[in-house]
């Protein structure tokens, strides 16, 4: 369970968030809606611990992660660019977090194969990052960030640019997997039928 | 655009402080020390601006600068299309080509003088110079440019599609898009043709000469040390400024990697680049054919006379420097891994040693290490270290060239997957440069294999290297001798090429 | 294979490092500390060792020019116990810089008076000698019927114009010889020859390597200039270094107008183990030493006693009158020197 309390985020006399407060229950997906430079992605790196807010609390299962590092919060990030590390395999990127866990060998092979099964990407496995084309990127990013079972996962613009065909296979395998992983979902787009779709609420910032 | 938290930011920081505690102690101990004394003993105020005031020395100043602009440019100017070239295509032959292109830059100065003496024939001493240091650092500026235009093709081939020409493509995309590793290229390759020593003395004879050519002279043949300190004071400064003006630049614009990169090469290009890359076989060929040929006739017996043991000695040497530079690189990249003013003073401090004359420091180190627990100028481990620092700089460039590719949502990433600020840095800043690590401990070793002048100064007997052996051999009358510095001049070429064949592959 | 060669580095570290131990102070060891070219047969320290119980470690670290200003600066705390090679060129700055301890060895009778006496306080032991002078490339003369120079002032005549080639006497210590060689000669008109010398299209190089080897046409570099400033003693190595080999070399040496080169050997004060260093100093001027010098050093020795090798006495020469000047006199006036030969040539 994710609760977000009273957050507003400046950056010098800029206002970027202004008293923001929702929650969001296990398996439950909320819709962050709003056009682009509203700063649904500070919020989404706020509610991670990678921007400090100026005022306001994150609660994660009731406990305040305010002082918590981001390594130890347990949120899944799905950046819009993916952020894939260049330098590993598909299969690598989505073993990291759970090396990180240091799950052992065994069960880490396991839970990967199930997730290249679950994201349909058993035959990228072996790729290099840099080859896969957009929405192949997107479902290893997901794969990846699902990977060490988060209680939150966050997804910025997840099918932003990909395009009609693309968008329906990984629309279609994404909310599935999200549902499989009973985590806390905020899932950040400025399109409204697709907020609609996904989300049992919608925010407009 | 969005930060990271102070937290997590103060903990980078407190990692990079850790890492730059052996960086800056080695510089300190080893080169900031024993320069310092030796300035402190001769330095005199009346000398210092004397020495401004002698035609000479303007003169001295005046080509140092102008020869290393020059050279700097020719070498951009070849290295930018080669880097594009090799970045954006293949083609048969490229690996070698590549080879090719990197070998000269660890040859030791003495071999590609004397090769650039015989094909200019002595004539237009300053041009033979320029063109000599930009056959040495064209390797430099491919290997730091190329990997950012490798990562920037998306824009190469969209401008393709819009019909634009290969020429307009390099001025228009490539260059701009990498205008950050260009400079970095381009310091480097300023600051080793301004402080070349080699080089420039054998071919520029007396009207050439440059300013570490001049430290030499006076502090050595004239026994004037406070000129040569004032020399090598003003000397230092002025790379200090450059390299701070111009300081290494990561974070350039940030760049998706590409999705489909390297395109076929037309044959005809084919054979272009092949007779571009062949030019650099020239030099290699003069010292290959000099250690077979005397008087006319052809014979192996320089061959005959090479000791394996002064060859597995330098081997020796380089796998240390090289394993103890990468330490150091490494160290180094960690400590600057945030920007800051913490880590712009670190990265300053790393790059004094290429900044320091080698004379001075050589002659501070046996001055200041001379007693007791101190003295270590017969260590064995001397001549290994001072390599290493010397090419410690050179190894973090080319590992910094190859971060560019990770950006700050890679580590936010990592963060967000479970890994603390050591871990990431370990796993996402480490591990993007593993394969480059590789490239840069190879030329290390590279740069230890050929290093002359640190090693002519603290060199025993028991720890002579290959190129120091060389300038003995070339420096006797007598045919044998010379084909037998030409032999293992031409030993040292093909250890050379074959490592940066073997790194070419992993590169791929 | 990465893995192969990141061991490989990581153990051959180790192995350096864990070697590199410094061994105690008490002498066991004499360190004898020479230029980069010093070379002696293998084991002729071990007459030495038997007779003194001392081992012989040889220090090198550059020319004699880096060995003086690298011993000026730890003069009183040397890296080691005696040094070598010193020449009469430098003799005067180094006894300036007091790096020296006097030391007079009681065996100096076959050696030539007139050598002991450029010591000032028996500071250094003359050890070799070699002569600075002009050589010829034989059959381009003979190619060319032109009949070679046979002293300084026939360089400057209009048949040798563009012939020869000099190390520069700022870069270059047989450069400086040279320049010695054409003062002594010429006295207060040297700059005036050297003038004519230039204008007879005379080629200057940084150093005997350029000039001998690279464009100096009778060495296997195949230059295009004849005459070269060298050494009396490099045909023998001409010969004796040949490939193909040769009975007699291409080259020869014009006997006037050489200037005479003395190497000293001395105790550095502040030495560890003096009494090995002064037993050193003993053997450097011994017989069995000496006659090692030739063929390994290309220099004469100083030990009248020895017996030359055939091939030097064949081929090298050692002129009757050198031209001289003494260590005080060069010392005194180098920089000026030095001033004015740059003046002119740069």
């Amino acid at each position: 369970m994710l609760e977000v309390r009273g957050v507003s985020v400046s950056f010098g006399d800029v206002e970027i968030l202004r008293d923001v407060s929702f929650m969001v229950s296990d398996a439950q997906t909320v819709a962050l809606l709003g056009p682009s430079g509203v700063g649904k992605s500070t919020l989404l790196r706020v509610i991670a611990g990678l921007v400090d807010p100026n005022t306001g609390d994150i609660f994660i299962n009731a406990k305040d992660v305010g002082r918590v590092a981001p390594h130890r919060r347990g949120v899944g990030l799905v950046f819009q660019d993916n952020a894939l590390l260049p330098h590993l395999t598909v299969r690598s990127n989505i073993a990291y977090g759970l090396r990180q866990k240091r799950v052992p060998k065994r069960d880490r092979e396991r839970r990967v194969a199930d997730l290249l099964n679950m994201m349909r990407i058993e035959h990228l496995a072996d790729r290099k990052v840099d080859t896969l084309s957009g929405g192949e990127a997107k479902r290893v990013a997901v794969a990846r960030t699902l990977a060490p079972e988060p209680h939150v996962v966050l997804l910025d613009e997840p099918l932003t640019g990909l395009d009609s065909e693309i968008y329906e296979s990984v629309i279609t395998d994404l909310t599935s997997a999200l549902k499989k992983s009973q985590a806390s979902v905020v899932w950040v787009t400025h399109n409204l039928t697709e907020a609609k779709r996904v989300a049992s609420a919608i925010i407009h910032l | 655009m969005v930060g990271i938290s102070g937290l997590t930011v103060r903990r980078f920081q407190r990692i990079g402080l850790i890492a730059a505690v052996p960086i800056l102690l080695t510089v300190v101990v080893l080169i900031l020390w024993p320069a310092t004394n030796i300035v402190i003993r001769y330095f005199r105020w009346d000398h210092f601006t004397s020495a401004f005031g002698d035609e000479r020395i303007q003169r001295v100043l005046w080509i140092s600068v102008t020869q290393a602009t020059l050279s700097t440019a020719l070498a951009v100017l070849i290295g930018v299309p080669l880097a594009s070239l090799f970045a954006k295509h293949q083609f048969p032959g490229k690996r070698f080509a590549s080879a090719l292109v990197t070998v000269p830059f660890v040859l030791p100065s003495v071999v590609v003088a004397i090769a650039a003496l015989s094909l200019s024939g002595g004539k237009r001493p300053l041009l033979t110079i320029v063109v000599a240091h930009a056959f040495f650092n064209v390797a430099v500026v491919v290997r730091i440019v190329r990997p950012s235009i490798a990562s920037n093709t998306t824009f190469d081939n969209a401008a393709t599609t819009l019909g634009a020409g290969a020429l307009k493509r390099l001025m228009q995309i490539d260059v701009p898009l990498a205008r950050h590793s260009i400079q970095n290229a381009a310091v480097v390759t300023f600051i080793f043709c301004f402080t070349s020593y080699g080089v420039v003395r054998i071919i520029g004879g007396l009207s050439t000469t440059t300013t570490e050519v001049e430290i030499y002279t006076r502090a050595i043949q004239l026994g004037d040390m406070s000129t040569a300190v004032a020399l090598a004071l003003v000397q230092t400064f002025f790379l200090a400024v450059v390299t701070l003006v111009f300081r290494p630049a990561a974070e350039a614009f940030r760049f998706k990697p590409s999705t489909t990169a390297i395109r076929q090469l037309r044959p005809l290009s084919v054979v272009g680049v092949w007779v571009a890359c062949g030019l650099f076989l020239v030099p290699s060929a003069v010292i290959v054919l000099k250690s077979l040929r005397s008087r006319g006739n052809w014979t192996t017996a320089g061959w005959e006379q090479i000791d394996l043991g002064i060859v597995l000695r330098s081997l020796t040497f380089a796998a240390t420097a090289s394993t103890l530079s990468l330490l150091l690189a490494g160290l180094l990249m960690v400590a600057t891994t945030h920007s800051g003013a913490t880590s712009r003073l670190i990265s300053a401090i790393a790059s004094i040693p290429i900044a320091v004359s080698a004379i001075v420091l050589g002659v501070g180190i046996v001055a200041t290490f001379n007693s007791g627990w101190l003295d270590i100028r017969g260590a064995m481990w001397l001549v290994p270290t001072m390599h290493a620092i010397v090419a410690t700089p050179i190894a973090f460039r080319i590992l910094r060239a190859s971060l560019d590719t990770i950006t700050s949502d890679h580590r936010a990433a990592a963060a967000t997957l479970g890994a603390s600020p050591l871990r990431t840095i370990m796993t996402v800043d480490l591990g993007a440069v593993r394969r480059s690590a590789l490239y840069a401990g190879i030329v290390s070793g590279c740069v230890s294999l050929g290093e002359f002048g640190a090693t002519s100064v603290l060199a025993r007997d028991s720890s002579r290297t290959i190129p120091i052996e060389i300038s003995r051999l070339l420096g006797k009358p007598g045919d044998l001798n010379q084909l037998h510095g030409y032999a293992l001049a031409t030993l040292l070429l093909l250890i050379i090429s074959t490592a940066m064949f073997f790194t070419g592959r992993s590169d791929a | 294979m990465k893995r192969t060669i990141t061991t490989f580095l990581i153990c051959s570290g180790f192995f350096l490092f864990s070697c590199s131990s410094q061994e105690t102070s008490a002498p066991t060891k004499v360190r004898l500390l020479a230029y980069d070219s010093f070379v002696v047969s293998e084991g002729i320290f071990d007459d030495f060792t038997a007779q003194t119980g001392y081992e012989v470690e040889v220090v090198t670290g550059g020319d004699a020019g880096e060995l003086l200003a690298k011993a000026s600066v730890t003069a009183g705390n040397p890296e080691a116990d005696v040094m070598w090679g010193i020449d009469n060129t430098l003799l005067t700055r180094a006894i300036d810089a007091d790096i020296f301890a006097s030391y007079k060895s009681d065996q100096l009778d076959a050696i030539d008076q007139e050598l002991l006496n450029l010591i000032p306080d028996a500071k250094v032991t003359p050890v070799d000698t070699g002569d600075v002078c002009l050589n010829i490339d034989r059959v381009w003369f003979d190619v060319n019927a032109v009949s070679p120079p046979t002293r300084l002032a026939d360089l400057v005549k209009p048949e040798y114009s563009g012939l020869t080639v000099i190390p520069s006497a700022v870069t270059s210590s047989t450069g400086l010889a040279f320049l010695l060689a054409s003062i002594a000669e010429f006295g207060d008109g040297w700059q005036d020859w050297w003038r004519q010398l230039l204008a007879n299209e005379a080629l200057i190089v940084d150093g005997w390597t350029r000039a001998y080897t690279v464009e100096f046409s009778g060495s296997s570099g195949a230059g295009n200039y004849p005459i070269v400033v060298s050494y009396g003693t490099s045909p023998p190595a001409e010969v004796l270094f040949a490939d193909p080999p040769v009975d007699t070399p291409r080259t020869a040496v014009v006997a006037d107008g050489c200037f005479r080169q003395v190497e000293f050997a001395g105790v550095l004060r502040g030495a560890n183990n003096e009494d090995g260093a002064q037993a050193l100093i003993d053997y450097l001027i011994s017989a069995k030493f000496q006659a090692d010098i030739p063929l390994n050093m290309f220099v004469y020795p100083v030990n009248n006693d020895v017996v030359l090798p055939k091939v030097f006495t064949d081929f090298a020469v050692k002129p009757e009158r050198p031209l001289v000047i003494s260590p005080s006199e060069i010392d005194t006036n180098r920089e000026t020197w030095l001033g004015q030969w740059l003046a002119l040539v740069g």
